[in-house]
C-alpha cells in the first residue's frame, strides 16, 4: 500500500515538475524577447542594479523606504493609495533623467514632500533605476500566478483513483479491496463536489473586486464627503442601468479638488487627463448579469423605493468596490417574495382590484412584489 | 361553408406533392451544415464537464464599462430616444420616428403626427433600417477605383467645373427630388454653372399619369387621392394597397372607409379589374381577371358608357358585361367614387381622368389642390436626355441616387449612352449597377445619417435628421455640390437658412421666432402650411376620340407578360435587405426569388406544374401557379437579379428590367407577345404557403354586408355554439391585475405584411435564408395566412395574421418537460429561452403552429461556428447593431414565439408605476399594431371593462381561432365582411 501511495505521489510530483518547467520556459522566453529591445552604442543601464534599488536591496539612503514598499507590484485586498509600480514606471519612462532626478529627490506636492525624504542616490544609480522603470513600463507587470490547488487536487485524485482501479483488476498489490473502494469513493465525492460547485457558481462572482484604472474610493466620496449615490448614478432613477458617471460629471467637483487626502494628485490627474485629452476611462465592470437577464434600476430604485444598499451592500464603506451579493436568480426571487410593494400609495396598483379588496377585508395584510407578478419568467427574460 | 384552399397543390393534390409533404423532414440539400454526430455530442459533453472543472480555477472574463466623457443631457444609457425624420427612397415618402438606443437606430415607426399616415409604416419602411447597417455600402470616396480623400475629389471637380466647355452638358440625374432645399441648392448650382442640367429619373415610371393630367387639366400633376371619401373604388391594374403611389396612405384610407366598428352600417365597395393577382385585387369585394392588353379597351368602354349616361356624344363601344354593371354602380355613386389605373399609357390615364370628371369626383375623392410631388420623372425627357448623350452633347453624368443602368436598360441603349459619357460620377448610399464604371464614386450617407427636408404636398414640409453619425466615410451629395460651388457651411445650415427664408412665416409659427419654429418643426418632424394649397386646375376636356381607338379587345390567344412590383422588394432599390428578401410575397407566399406566375388554366394546358423552369423571352424562371390570374397572362416581379447590390441581393432571382421597353416615349411594363417554353428542369421555390395548413376548419369567418346588416353574427354562428359548450377540466386562471388580449379585425387587415417586418425588427427575429425556408424553418413570429376560396380561375381571397394566441388553456404549456413555457400572471404564455432544452413537444402540441424552433444559430448568439447558418450576413458585427438590446438573441436549439412584445408592456407599466398612475388604455402598443396602416390590431387589458379590447370582445363578429378546441386564446378575430349582395354583383 505504501508503495502505491508513494507511486501516486511521485506521479503527482512529475506532473508538478512538468508544470514548473513549462512556467520557467515560458518566462525565460519572455525575458529573451525583452532583451532584444535594448539599443547598441549608448551606455546601457544595469537593469539588475535598478531592480535591486527598487526593492531596497541596495540602500537608497538612510531611513529611506524602498520604492517597492509604497509602489507595489500587485494590489492587495486593502487599498494602496500610492501609484502602483507599473503606473510609476509609466510616468518615469516619459521623463528624461534630469526630470526623473528632480522628481525623485526634490519632490513637489504635499504627498510626495512628506514621503520622498532621505533619498541619496548617485547619478549612476538613478540611471540604472530609470532604466529599470523604463523596462518595466515597456514589459508590464507579469500576471499574478493563479492558485492551482483545486485543479491539482482534482487531477491528483483522478490519478490516484486510476491507480486504485488498475490495482484492483491487474496489479493486485493491495489485498484489502475496501481501501481501493474507499479511495475511489472519496475521490469521486470530492470531484463531484468541485464540479457541482463550479457549475452552480459558473458565471457568478460574489466578492469580485477588481483593480480599477483609477483608485476611486466610494468610501471617500459617499461616506467622508457625503455625496448621494444619485448624484453620480442619477440614471438609476430613470433608466435601466445606473450609469457610470461621465468624466464631465466628475469634473463638477474635481475642477477645484485636485489634491486627494489619500492619493495626492496622481489619481485625480487621471480624470483631468481623460477629460481634457478625450481619453476614455475603461472601468472594470463589477456587477455583471448574463445577457439573457433584463434588469432595470429604475424599477427597483424609483418605483420600488429600494435602498441601493439592499443589493450593493454598504458601498459607502468600501475603498475598493466589491460585489456584495451573488446576483443569482434565487437571490432575486427570494427578495421579490419578501419585499412589500407600495400598494396603497402608488396609483398604478389600483388595477389590482381583487387584491385591494383582500386587504380591506383583512385577508391579506401586505402585498409582496411576487404577488403582483414580479416573479413571472418573462419580466426578466425577454 | 366555403371550401378554402391555401395553394394550388391542395386543390389538385398530386401524388408527388403529397409525398413531398410527408417527407418534408427528410428534405435536405448539400449545404447541410449539421455535421455533428451523436458521438461528437458525447465527446463535447465530456469535454464540457472537464473544462468546467478547469474553469473553476479561472477568473471570468473582464468586462469593461466605458462611460461617455461628456454626457449629453438627453442621452441616458439604456433609454431610447425617438427622433422625427422622413423616409423617402425615391418612391414612397412617409414621416417616421427613429428609435435610437445608446447611439444606434434600432427601429422605425411611423410619425403619428402625420394625418395622412397616422403613424403607420410599410414593410419596406420598417426594413429600410437594415440598409443602414449594410456592410456592402460604399465606404469611402474613390477615384478610378482607388481610395481617395474628399479633398482630392473636391480639387479635381473644382478644376473640371472651372475648365468646362460651356457647350457640353453636366447632367445631374436624380430620382424625383421632393426636397425643397436640395432643389434650391441645385438651382443655385445651375446658376453658378450654366452648363449644369438637372434631370429626374424614377426607378418605376408614372410618367403617363402626370402627362394625362397635363393633357386634361393643363398641369402635369399627380393629385391626392382620398379613398376614405369614396363609397366605390374601381381599380384597373392599380396595386394601390401594395405598391402604387402611396400604399401606406391608401392602406390607411381604405381600411378607414371600410371599418364597421362603432356601429357603422356602411362601407366602401371595391372592385378590381386586373391581370395578375395583386395585394389590392385580393382585398377587393369583387375582382375581375382581365388581360393587361385589354385594359385600354375596358377603360375606354367604361368611359363610353359613362359618357353616354352624362349625355356626352361619344362613339359607342361594346362593353364587357362587368363594365356595364360597374358603370351603373359608379353612376349611382357619383362624387363618392374613384377610378384608378396603374397603367403607364397616356391614353388609358386620359380616359381615367375623363371618367373621374364625368363622375364629378374632383374635389371629393380626387384632390387637385393638393397634388403630390412624388414621381416627377418624365419618360419623354429621359428619351431626350439619351438622345443628347447619343449626339455627344453630354460630357458628364452625375448619378445621384439614381440607378438607370439597372432600372432602365432599354435594350442596351442606356449602357451605350453610359459608355459614351466621358466623366461619370456616382453619388450613392448603396452599391448599385451604375456605380461600377464611374470615375468618381462619392458615397452618400443613408437617410438615417442625413439631413434633408421634403415637401410631399404643397405646404406639407417634413425634415429628415440624422439618428446616428455616419458609419462610413460618406458625405451628403449636397455638401459635395456646395464644396464645388464654393459655398460655405454644411447642408444643415443651408436647409435651416432655406426654411428661415422660404418656409417660415409668422402665422405658421403661431407668432414664434424662427429658432423656436425650427426646433418645434425638428421635434415634430413635420409642419403643415395650409396657405400653400394650390388652386385646383380646371378640366379642359378629354379627347373623346381616344376611346374609339380601343373599341375591341386586343388580346387573342397570345401570351402577354406583365412586369410588376411586388410588396417586399418593390422596384428593387432596397433589395439588398435580408428582412425584405425573407418576407414572403403577400399573395404567393414565396420569398428569396422571383418567378413567373401563370394561371391554373394555362399551366394545365401546357402541362406545367409548380417549380418547372420555363424560358420567357430568354429568361429562365420557375413557374408559380397563381389562381385568379388572367388566362393568357404571365407575370414576373421586377426588382430581382441585381448585378451589383451587395451580398444579399446580387444574383438573387432574375432581372426582368431588360424586358421593359420605351414605347411612344413611355416605359412599358407590359410585353404584348411572348413565348414561354419549358426547359425540362425544375427549381424549388422557397415558399411558406402550405407549411401551416389548417384545412377544413372555420379559421377565417366571413359574411356579406347584406347578411351582416340582418345579423351582425352572420358567418360567425359557430361562436355562440362553442360558447355554450364552455366547460373545462383545467383550473381557470385568476388574473388579479392585467389580462392582456389582442383583437385582429380581419375585415380591416389588408395583408400588407408591415407587421411581419415590424415584429422582426422589434424582437430580433432571425433571417434564415432560402434553403432554410424550403425546409419550413422560417422564424417569423407573425405570419399572414392566405386562403383562396371557390373557383381557381377567379377565387376569393382571405387573409389572417396568426401569431401566438396566448391561450389560457395552452396545449404547449402542459407538455413542456422543463416548464420553460408557462403562464404569466397577466395571461401571457411566456417562454424562458434559457430554460428550454429543445424537445419541441410544445411545437408539436400547438394547434396554431406558431412556435418557431432555432434549428441553427442564425444570429450569432452562440460561439460554435458549426452551429451557424447565416446566408445574409446577419451575424456580422455591423448588422448586429440593429438588434434590440431589450430582447434576448436566441441560441440554437430553443423554441421562440410571439411574446406580445412583453418588453413594451414592461416598459409602459414601469412608466406608469414611476409616475404613480394607472396605465391608460392604448398606451401599450405592440410592434405589429403600431405599424399597421389599417389599424386592424387592437391590444389592451381585458380586465379593464372600458378598454377598446373589451368593447371588441362584445362585438358579434368576434371569435377565437380554433375555439372549438377550447384553448381559450387571448387573441381574438373579428370576421370579414364583403361588400356584395345579390343586387350588386358583377358576375
Amino acid at each position: 500500500m505504501v508503495k502505491t501511495l508513494s507511486k501516486s505521489r511521485s506521479s503527482g510530483k512529475i506532473f508538478l515538475k512538468f508544470f514548473l518547467i513549462f512556467l520557467i520556459v515560458s518566462s525565460t522566453t519572455n525575458v529573451g524577447a525583452q532583451e532584444k529591445h535594448s539599443q547598441k552604442g549608448a551606455p546601457e543601464p544595469d537593469l539588475k542594479v535598478g531592480e535591486r534599488l527598487y526593492y531596497g536591496l541596495i540602500s537608497t539612503g538612510e531611513d529611506a523606504k524602498a520604492c517597492a514598499s509604497c509602489h507595489t507590484y500587485y494590489t492587495s485586498d486593502t487599498i494602496n493609495w500610492n501609484p502602483s509600480a507599473l503606473e510609476m514606471a509609466q510616468v518615469a519612462a516619459d521623463m528624461d533623467l534630469a526630470t526623473f532626478k528632480s522628481h525623485l529627490l526634490t519632490p513637489s506636492g504635499a504627498m510626495r514632500e512628506k514621503v520622498h525624504i532621505n533619498y541619496e542616490l548617485t547619478d549612476e544609480q538613478l540611471f540604472n533605476l530609470h532604466g529599470y522603470l523604463t523596462e518595466l513600463a515597456d514589459s508590464g507587470v507579469p500576471q499574478k500566478k493563479m492558485s492551482i490547488n483545486t485543479i491539482l487536487i482534482f487531477l491528483l485524485l483522478g490519478v490516484l483513483m486510476a491507480v486504485a482501479l488498475v490495482d484492483i483488476f491487474f496489479t493486485k498489490k493491495i489485498k484489502f479491496k475496501l481501501i481501493h473502494i474507499l479511495i475511489i469513493m472519496a475521490g469521486l465525492a470530492y470531484q463531484g463536489k468541485v464540479i457541482a460547485h463550479t457549475l452552480i457558481d459558473f458565471g457568478r462572482s460574489p466578492d469580485y473586486m477588481p483593480d480599477q484604472p483609477i483608485k476611486f474610493s466610494h468610501k471617500v466620496h459617499a461616506q467622508d464627503n457625503q455625496i448621494d449615490c444619485n448624484y453620480c448614478h442619477y440614471n438609476a432613477q430613470h433608466g435601466k442601468s445606473a450609469g457610470i458617471p461621465s468624466a464631465g460629471l466628475c469634473m463638477n467637483c474635481h475642477m477645484v479638488v485636485r489634491n486627494g487626502t489619500n492619493s495626492g494628485q496622481f489619481e485625480i490627474a487621471k480624470i483631468v487627463d481623460a477629460y481634457e485629452n478625450n481619453n476614455d476611462i475603461e472601468w472594470i465592470r463589477i456587477h455583471n448579469l448574463p445577457d439573457h437577464v433584463y434588469f432595470n434600476h429604475s424599477q427597483h430604485v424609483n418605483a420600488g423605493q429600494l435602498d441601493c444598499a439592499e443589493c450593493h451592500g454598504t458601498v459607502e464603506e468600501m475603498h475598493i468596490l466589491k460585489q456584495e451579493n451573488d446576483l443569482s436568480m434565487g437571490w432575486c426571487l427570494d427578495c421579490h417574495k419578501k419585499t412589500n410593494v407600495n400598494f396603497r400609495d402608488n396609483d398604478y396598483y389600483k388595477t389590482f382590484e381583487a387584491l385591494h379588496k383582500d386587504i380591506q377585508e383583512g385577508a391579506l395584510d401586505s402585498i409582496k412584489a411576487a404577488d403582483v407578478g414580479a416573479n413571472d419568467c418573462m419580466n426578466c427574460h425577454h | 361553408m366555403k371550401q378554402y384552399w391555401k395553394s394550388i397543390e391542395e386543390l389538385v393534390p398530386e401524388e408527388e406533392v403529397v409525398q413531398e409533404k410527408k417527407s418534408s423532414f427528410l428534405l435536405s440539400d448539400g449545404n447541410d451544415s449539421s455535421k455533428n454526430s451523436r458521438r461528437d455530442f458525447l465527446k463535447y459533453f465530456g469535454f464540457g464537464i472537464a473544462s468546467a472543472a478547469v474553469l473553476a480555477g479561472c477568473e471570468r472574463p473582464v468586462k469593461k464599462a466605458i462611460p461617455l466623457l461628456i454626457q449629453p443631457e438627453e442621452v441616458k444609457p439604456g433609454t431610447a430616444n425617438y427622433y422625427a425624420s422622413t423616409f423617402y427612397d425615391g418612391s414612397e415618402m412617409v414621416p417616421i420616428l427613429v428609435k435610437v438606443r445608446d447611439g444606434r437606430p434600432i427601429k422605425i415607426e411611423g410619425n403619428d403626427l402625420c394625418k395622412l399616415t397616422g403613424g403607420a409604416a410599410s414593410a419596406r419602411i420598417q426594413a429600410s433600417l437594415l440598409n443602414l447597417y449594410d456592410e456592402s455600402r460604399p465606404a469611402q470616396p474613390m477615384i478610378d477605383g482607388k481610395p481617395a480623400s474628399w479633398e482630392q475629389v473636391d480639387a479635381d471637380m473644382i478644376k473640371i467645373l472651372e475648365e468646362w466647355d460651356a457647350n457640353n452638358e453636366f447632367v445631374i440625374l436624380t430620382p424625383t427630388l421632393i426636397s425643397p432645399s436640395t432643389q434650391k441648392l441645385i438651382n443655385d448650382f445651375k446658376d453658378k454653372f450654366p452648363f449644369v442640367v438637372h434631370e429626374t429619373f424614377d426607378a418605376y415610371s408614372y410618367s403617363a399619369l402626370r402627362k394625362a393630367f397635363e393633357l386634361n387639366y393643363g398641369k402635369a400633376i399627380i393629385p391626392s387621392y382620398r379613398l376614405d371619401e369614396a363609397k366605390l373604388v374601381v381599380g384597373f391594374n392599380a396595386d394601390f394597397l401594395g405598391t402604387w403611389l402611396q400604399p401606406v396612405v391608401f392602406g390607411r384610407q381604405y381600411a378607414e372607409a371600410r371599418k364597421l366598428t362603432g356601429g357603422k352600417r356602411e362601407m366602401m365597395r371595391h372592385v378590381q379589374f386586373e391581370s395578375t393577382m395583386t395585394l389590392t385585387g385580393s382585398n377587393a369585394d369583387e375582382r375581375v381577371p382581365m388581360p393587361a392588353l385589354d385594359e385600354a379597351h375596358y377603360v375606354a368602354a367604361l368611359f363610353s358608357v359613362l359618357a353616354k349616361k352624362a349625355g356626352v356624344n361619344v362613339p359607342s363601344i361594346k362593353a364587357p358585361v362587368q363594365i356595364e354593371k360597374i358603370a351603373e354602380e359608379l353612376w349611382q355613386a357619383k362624387g363618392k367614387s374613384l377610378v384608378l389605373s396603374g397603367s403607364n399609357n397616356v391614353d388609358v390615364q386620359s380616359l381615367i381622368c375623363g371618367i373621374n370628371h364625368i363622375l364629378e369626383n374632383e374635389g371629393q375623392t380626387l384632390r387637385l389642390d393638393t397634388p403630390i410631388n412624388l414621381f416627377q420623372g418624365d419618360d419623354t425627357k429621359l428619351d431626350a436626355l439619351l438622345n443628347r448623350i447619343e449626339l455627344g452633347k453630354v460630357r458628364a453624368l452625375m448619378m445621384w441616387g439614381a440607378n438607370p443602368l439597372y432600372h432602365a436598360p432599354l435594350s442596351g441603349r442606356m449602357q451605350a449612352a453610359f459608355d459614351k459619357v466621358e466623366l461619370k460620377i456616382a453619388a450613392q448610399s448603396q452599391q448599385t449597377e451604375s456605380t461600377v464604371d464611374c470615375k468618381y464614386v462619392l458615397p452618400t450617407p443613408h437617410f438615417l445619417e442625413s439631413w434633408d427636408d421634403a415637401e410631399l404636398t404643397p405646404g406639407l414640409f417634413t425634415l429628415t435628421q440624422p439618428a446616428i453619425r455616419p458609419i462610413f466615410k460618406t458625405r451628403h451629395a449636397q455638401e459635395s455640390i456646395m464644396a464645388w460651388a464654393g459655398m460655405e457651411g454644411k447642408f444643415y445650415d443651408y436647409i435651416k437658412l432655406n426654411w428661415k427664408e422660404n418656409i417660415y412665416n409668422i402665422n405658421l409659427a403661431k407668432g414664434k421666432q424662427f429658432e423656436t419654429f425650427w426646433k418645434t418643426s425638428l421635434r415634430d418632424g413635420l409642419v403643415f402650411d395650409e396657405e400653400r394649397m394650390q388652386t385646383a386646375p380646371a378640366f379642359s376636356g378629354v379627347d373623346t376620340n381616344i376611346a374609339s381607338q380601343y373599341n375591341s379587345t386586343k388580346s387573342g390567344n397570345d401570351l402577354e407578360l406583365v412586369l410588376y412590383q411586388n410588396v417586399p422588394i418593390g422596384d428593387g432599390t432596397l433589395a439588398n435587405n435580408p428582412w425584405l428578401q425573407e418576407l414572403p410575397d403577400p399573395v404567393s407566399r414565396v420569398c428569396w426569388d422571383n418567378y413567373v406566375a401563370v394561371s391554373p388554366a394555362f399551366a394545365a394546358l401546357r402541362g406545367w406544374s409548380q417549380g418547372d423552369v420555363v424560358t420567357v423571352s430568354g429568361i429562365d424562371l420557375p413557374v408559380l401557379i397563381q389562381p385568379g390570374q388572367a388566362r393568357n397572362t404571365l407575370a414576373v416581379a421586377l426588382g430581382y437579379g441585381r448585378k451589383n447590390a451587395g451580398r444579399v441581393a446580387t444574383d438573387l432571382g432574375k432581372d426582368v428590367y431588360p424586358l421593359v421597353e420605351m414605347k411612344d416615349g413611355y416605359r412599358q411594363y407590359l410585353v404584348p407577345k411572348v413565348e414561354a417554353v419549358a426547359t425540362g428542369s425544375t427549381y424549388e421555390l422557397a415558399a411558406t404557403q402550405s407549411h401551416h395548413s389548417m384545412e377544413g376548419r372555420a379559421l377565417v369567418r366571413e359574411t356579406t354586408i347584406a347578411e351582416y346588416l340582418k345579423n351582425p353574427a352572420s358567418g360567425n354562428e359557430m361562436h355562440e355554439k362553442v360558447e355554450k359548450l364552455h366547460t373545462s377540466l383545467y383550473h381557470e386562471h385568476d388574473y388579479k391585475g392585467h389580462h392582456w388580449g389582442m383583437a385582429i379585425d380581419l375585415h380591416s387587415c389588408i395583408g400588407c405584411n408591415a407587421c411581419v417586418v415590424a415584429c422582426s425588427a422589434e424582437n430580433n427575429v432571425p433571417v434564415v435564408g432560402r434553403n432554410e425556408v424550403r425546409r419550413s424553418h422560417e422564424m417569423h413570429w407573425i405570419r399572414l395566412d392566405r386562403y383562396y376560396a371557390g373557383d381557381s380561375d377567379n377565387p376569393e381571397v382571405v387573409r389572417q395574421p396568426v401569431m401566438c394566441q396566448h391561450c389560457d388553456n395552452a396545449p404547449c404549456e402542459n407538455v413542456c418537460p422543463v416548464a420553460a413555457t408557462n403562464h404569466s400572471s397577466e395571461g401571457i404564455n411566456q417562454m424562458a429561452y434559457n430554460r428550454c432544452i429543445g424537445t419541441r413537444y410544445c411545437n408539436n402540441n400547438c394547434p396554431y403552429k406558431v412556435r418557431r424552433f432555432n434549428w441553427y444559430d442564425y444570429t450569432g448568439a452562440d460561439t460554435i461556428p458549426n452551429n451557424r447558418v447565416d446566408p445574409a450576413g446577419m451575424t456580422l458585427d455591423l448588422k448586429r447593431m440593429v438588434l434590440n438590446p431589450d430582447v434576448t438573441v436566441r441560441a440554437k436549439g430553443v423554441i421562440e414565439k410571439c411574446s406580445m412584445c412583453i418588453q413594451r408592456i414592461q416598459e409602459k407599466k414601469l412608466t406608469a408605476k414611476r409616475e404613480g398612475r394607472m396605465l391608460e388604455d392604448g398606451e401599450i402598443k405592440t410592434a405589429c399594431q403600431q405599424t399597421c396602416p389599417a389599424n386592424a390590431i387592437t391590444f389592451g387589458d381585458m380586465n379593464d371593462e372600458n378598454s377598446n379590447i373589451s368593447k371588441l370582445l362584445k362585438d358579434a363578429r368576434q371569435y377565437g381561432l380554433l375555439e372549438e378546441l377550447h384553448t381559450l386564446p387571448s387573441v381574438v378575430y373579428l370576421s370579414k365582411v364583403r361588400n356584395k349582395d345579390q343586387n350588386k354583383t358583377l358576375s
